[in-house]
This record gives C-alpha cells, structure tokens and sequence, in this order.
C-alpha cells in the first residue's frame, strides 16, 4: 500500500508541474483509481458497505466526475493551458514546503511510524495542495479541481481507518458528493472566462 | 400638487397555475410551523429518538424548528405574495418553489439529526439547494457570488468533514466505540490531540458557513446578490441550522471539559466583529452593511458560545431576535432596492414618508440590530457583557466594547439618514399594502415579545436549551 500511497501523492502534485487542464483532470481521476485499489487491498470482502465504498472511490471519483469536467472544457473548447496553475520557483517552494508540513503534522498525530502515518501525511498533503490551489487560483475551473482533490484527500484520510458511518449515511454521503460535483461542473459551464459583465437587463426578483 | 398613490393591486390576467406552486410552498411551511408549534407545546425535557435514532427531538430541536419554520413561512408568504403582484417572477417559480422546499427540509432534517455525518449531509444539502437560488436571472455579479456561496460552503463543510473523522478517530484510539451518533457520544468522548483538532476543524468549518473570520469573505457578496428572501433564508434559517450543528459538538464535548475551544470561539469573534466594523464604515452599500452586520452578529455569538455559563441564556435570546431582525432587514432592503432601483444609501433618503412601512421596520429593525432596548438582542448582548465581567475576561470586555461601539455609530450614521434624510428627488411610489408587509410585522412582532414578555413554556424552552449548552 505504501507504493499506492507514494503514487497518490504524485498524481496529487502532478498538475503543479504538467501545467494542462487535461493533466489536472487525469490526476483527480487516479486519486478515485489509486484509492479503490488501496480499498480493495485492505478489505477485499465483499459486503454492501465495500461495494458502495468502491462505487464511490473507482466509478464516482475515478470515472464519472472527471468525465463530467472533461466533457464541459471540451464543449468550450478550452485552452490546453487555459485556467491552470502556473507554476514559478515561488510555488514549486511551497508545495515541498506544503508536503514536508504534511509529514511533520503526521508524526505527531501518529507517532507509530506505521502506514497508517503515512496514509495521514499523504491525505493531508493532499489537502494542503488542494486548498493551496484554492488560495492562489482564481479561475471557476481550477478552483472546481482544487475542491475535488480536497475531497479526495479526506476520503483519503477515512481509508486509513474503520467504518464509523452506517450505511444510509455513507449512501447519502456519496450522492451529496455526486450532486456537488455536478453542480460545480454547471458552474465551470456558466462562467466561462472573458464573458461580458452582464448578461442582460436586470428583472424583477423574489 | 397632490398626486394620489395607488394601491398595489394583484397583477391581471396572471394564470391561477402559475400560483400553484408557492401555493404549495406556503402551505407546507404553515404545517411546519404547526408541527413546531405542537412540540414546544408538548414542553418536556425529555429526548425522544425516531427512525432507528437518525432523529432526535430535544429542547434544541423544538426551539431551532419553530425558529426557523416561522422564518421560512413568513418567506414563503411574502415570496407568494410578491408572485401576485409581479407577474414577471412568476414564470421562473416551479423552480424556486422547488429548491425552496428542498432547502427546507434539508434545514428541518440537519436540526432533527441525531448523527453528526447526518447533520453535516443534510447542511450541504441545504447550501446545494440554495447556491442555484442565489443567481438573479440576467446578472452575471449574481452568478459569480453565488459560485463562490458555493465554493467556501462545499470547502467549509468538507473541513468539518475532516474534523468529524479526526473525532472518530479519537475514538478509536482511545478505544471507545466509535459512533457519531449525537446521544451515544455525550458520555464516551474521550480528550486527546486527535479530538482537539477534530473540534478545531468541525468550528473552522462550521465557522466558514457561519460567517465568522477569517473564512467570511463569501458572506457580503453572497448577501448582497441573492434575491432578498433567498438572503433572509440564508441568514435566518440556515445561519441556524448551521449554529445547531455546532451547539451539538458543544453539548457533546463541553460536557466534560468547559474550557474546550473556548479561545478559538473568542478569537474568531473578536476577529469577526472587527471584520464586521470595518466593513461597515467603508461601505455605501445598504444590503452589503446588513450583510456586514450579520457577521457581526457572528462573532458576539461565537464570542457568548466561547465564554458560556450565564451567558448562554443571552445567547440564545441574541440568536433568535437575530434571526427575525436579518429577514426583517433583508425583506425591507429588497422592497427598498426594488423601488429606488439602487443598493448605494446615499441615493436613498426620506424613506418614512416615500415608504412608510419599510421605513418604519428599517428603523425599528435597526433599533434591534444596534442592540437597544426594549428587545430579545439587548437582554442577549447585556447577560452576554455581564458574563464576561464576571468571567473576568476584561481585555475581552474592553475589545467587545469598543467594537460594539464602533458598529453601533457606523451602522446608525448610515441608515438613518436614508430613514429621516431630506428627500433628494421627488418621487411618488404606489402606496405598500398592509399585506405586503404583514410578514415582517409577525417577525417583529416576535421580536418585540421577546423583549418584553416571554411566554413561560418558551422561556423554559430556552432555560433547557441554555442549560444543554453548559449554561447555569
């Protein structure tokens, strides 16, 4: 699991250096991927909780989200480098500084040195990178990815330990996922950069 | 010359279906309110669980629920009534009218909640239903700012997400059982680093949603471009469905450790409330001071939740007049905007004699908003600064002083003027229908009792609710 994990934390970091909207969405895909594998590695029974957590990790987040973004970018015809997040010496810095945080916050919240440890340092590394994309980014697009890979990184964090969600929870939990990733993927559509100011006249409202 | 203003009149030829689904809504709303009614009537003490014990009704449930169903139903009156009148709104309402429900019962579920993952699902449920309400058909300003409601929301709630999993795992390190599940957690929890920075997360979270600094940035624009009664929702009911959330982490966790977040809660109101001040001396923006205001607010209840104790009966009373004093402000700031075409306060002025009604509740509004006698947020703000006397948080007191002080001078020298200022233009405006306006004179109506007379099955309501708080 620790070469899963050292896999995620490179696809995490993967769009601060390949600068396309392409890459950012083929590494919020991997994140779901890498995630169902690591699942299906540490509980490989079959149960209604595991399948739900699969469908979630692999179908969800894996597949049917970053589809969803890659099929409004295509519909705008974006820019290969359109809405990305350029990276400079400055940014480079503090994303190793962002990780080595990560780690260091991981030892002391679990000082075992197991791969549990290792699990949180990834997990918030991801989070660290994800809200850092929120932070400096201004663009409707990247932000989207940002927030996504900020939800990957806290199912990331759950995968590190045992269920405390029933089931009903966990349902609604992965439709409240897939309804706001369909609601940011309408935002991505609505606001497309270099729009006029205002659409039209103003009318009465509620 | 004497003009005479006409009344406003039900718009003509306005088809009966195109009613329907307000119709609906308000109907809905009213049975809400009567189902809240007959709880807090009901006055027990006592925690009843439904639905395998997803649900649960206690003193905090049965008072957020009359709270905010009365809220959502004088909304839904006067959204109905507004459908009436212009028939231009009615042509886009199945779908408001549908995303309104859907917020409210989101709102009403995330309060009944008995489990903390519940609740936060239902509270994103609630922003999911409200971001697409905050667009105004044709402005692109409103599209922008309701992206970003939509954006610190998804963010807020996905680091209280965080903080409840961190809480799980606290559990689970300590060896209790894990469960989130509200009333079996009270006696198990257990303190360690992972539950501090669980509940350092849960009220950063909870906080961004709450409009308390650093996270409230979202908080003036979202107001200011939201259709007024889609802000008086946000501000009114789901302001409080989010401050439930967090009542039930303090009723869990404060239980055996009073201390618990204390500094946090102080330092992000105090923050908040200076956030607040400055925003409102710069502004000319009368939905954007309100708006500002709110986040004030924010921050004297983060700063009452931080010291508890006596303070906690204050409170409460400061939460629920604050709830009505937003809806009012909003509602009126709507009809203000809708007549003078403008949000600057500067283009605004004489507005008790163009609009008296809306000129009247804006400054009665105001009154309570600063805090002045004889209301609900006066009695609040003074158990509040009592508690902190006594608590011996002196630089505290000083810092809410001063800053309560700078609000209250910024607030008044720019809305009176546009209550009592000398008319710019002349202008006849249709004279206001009592109708138009009954919803906000039920809320302050409401807020005016709460001042001067609470019924004694609410004040023990409230007793109970403060006392679940750690309040004495």
């Amino acid at each position: 699991m620790t070469t899963l994990l050292a896999a995620f934390l490179v696809v995490a970091a993967l769009p601060f250096f390949i600068v396309t909207w392409r890459t950012a969405l083929a590494a919020l895909s991997l994140q779901g991927l890498l995630m169902g594998w690591m699942f299906f590695q540490r509980a490989p029974v079959v149960s209604l909780d595991s399948i739900l957590a699969l469908v979630d990790l692999v179908a969800v987040r894996g597949l049917l989200v970053p589809f969803m973004l890659y099929r409004v970018m295509r519909t705008q015809n974006a820019l290969r480098r359109g809405d990305t997040i350029l990276p400079n010496l400055l940014s480079l810095m503090m994303i190793a500084a962002l990780i080595a945080l990560a780690f260091r916050l991981a030892s002391q919240l679990d000082p075992s040195g197991a791969e549990s440890q290792t699990t949180i340092a990834v997990a918030v590394s991801a989070l660290l990178l994800g809200l850092f994309t929120l932070a400096t980014q201004t663009g409707v697009f990247t932000q989207a990815v940002g927030a996504l890979c900020v939800e990957n990184a806290i199912s990331l964090f759950e995968l590190g330990r045992g269920n405390s969600a029933p089931l009903p929870v966990e349902l609604g939990m992965v439709a409240v996922f897939l309804l706001s990733a369909c609601m940011y993927a309408l935002y991505v559509r609505w606001i497309q950069p270099g729009q006029a100011q205002e659409f039209s006249a103003e009318g009465p409202i509620l | 010359m004497i003009i005479e203003r006409p009344r406003e009149a039900p718009a003509a030829g306005l088809e009966k279906a195109s009613v329907w689904p307000m119709g609906i809504l308000v109907g809905l709303s009213l049975l809400a309110v009567g189902c809240s009614c007959a709880l807090v009537i009901s006055a027990s003490a006592e925690k009843t669980r439904l639905l395998d014990g997803y649900l649960l009704i206690d003193p905090t449930a049965r008072l957020f629920l009359l709270l905010i169903n009365s809220i959502f139903f004088g909304v839904a009156f006067y959204m109905w009534y507004l459908i009436r009148t212009i028939p231009q709104i009615a042509k886009r309402i199945k779908r408001s009218a549908a995303l309104s429900c859907a917020f409210m019962v989101a709102a009403n579920l995330a309060i009944l909640s008995n489990h903390f993952l519940a609740s936060w699902l239902f509270l994103e449920l609630t922003t999911l239903a409200a971001a697409p309400l905050v667009i105004r058909e044709g402005t692109r300003s409103s599209l922008l700012a309701s992206w970003r409601y939509f954006l610190f929301s998804s963010v807020g709630l996905a680091l209280a997400l965080l903080g409840f999993a961190c809480i799980a795992r606290s559990l689970e390190s300590s060896g209790s059982p894990v469960t989130l599940f509200i009333d079996q957690l009270a006696t198990s929890a257990p303190s360690n680093l992972w539950q501090k920075v669980g509940l350092a997360l849960v009220l950063l979270g909870y906080g961004t949603k709450l409009g308390l600094a650093p996270m409230c940035t979202w908080l003036p624009e979202a107001y200011d471009e939201a259709p007024p009664s889609v802000t008086a929702m946000l501000a009114a009911v789901q302001f409080n469905c989010v401050l439930v959330g967090l009542f039930r982490v303090i009723q869990v966790f404060r239980a055996g450790n009073q201390e618990l977040v204390a500094a946090q809660l102080l330092a992000c109101g105090l923050l908040s409330m200076a956030v607040s001040a400055i925003g409102i001396i710069t502004t000319k923006n009368y939905k954007r001071l309100l708006a500002y205001a709110s986040i004030n607010h924010a921050g004297v209840i983060a700063v009452g939740l931080g010291i508890g104790k006596t303070a906690m009966y204050g409170l409460l009373l400061y939460v629920v007049s604050n709830a009505y004093i937003k809806a009012i402000l909003f509602l009126t700031a709507g009809r203000i905007k809708a007549h003078y075409h403008t949000k600057d306060m500067r283009e605004v002025s004489w507005l008790i004699k163009d609009l008296p009604y809306s000129g009247l509740l804006l400054m009665v509004g105001t009154f309570a908003l600063l805090g002045l006698p004889p209301f609900g947020s006066f009695i609040g703000e003074l158990l509040i600064l009592s508690e902190l006397i006594r608590g011996s948080y002196l630089v505290v007191f000083v810092a809410f002083c001063v800053l309560l002080a700078i609000t209250f001078v910024a607030t008044g020298r720019s809305i009176f003027p546009m209550i009592w200022g000398e008319a710019k233009t002349k202008a006849w405006w249709p004279r206001q229908s009592l109708r138009s306006v009954l919803p906000k004179l039920v809320f302050l109506g409401a807020l005016v009792s709460m001042g001067l007379y609470l019924p004694a099955t609410l004040n023990a309501l409230f007793r109970q609710v403060a006392a679940s708080l750690g309040g004495q």
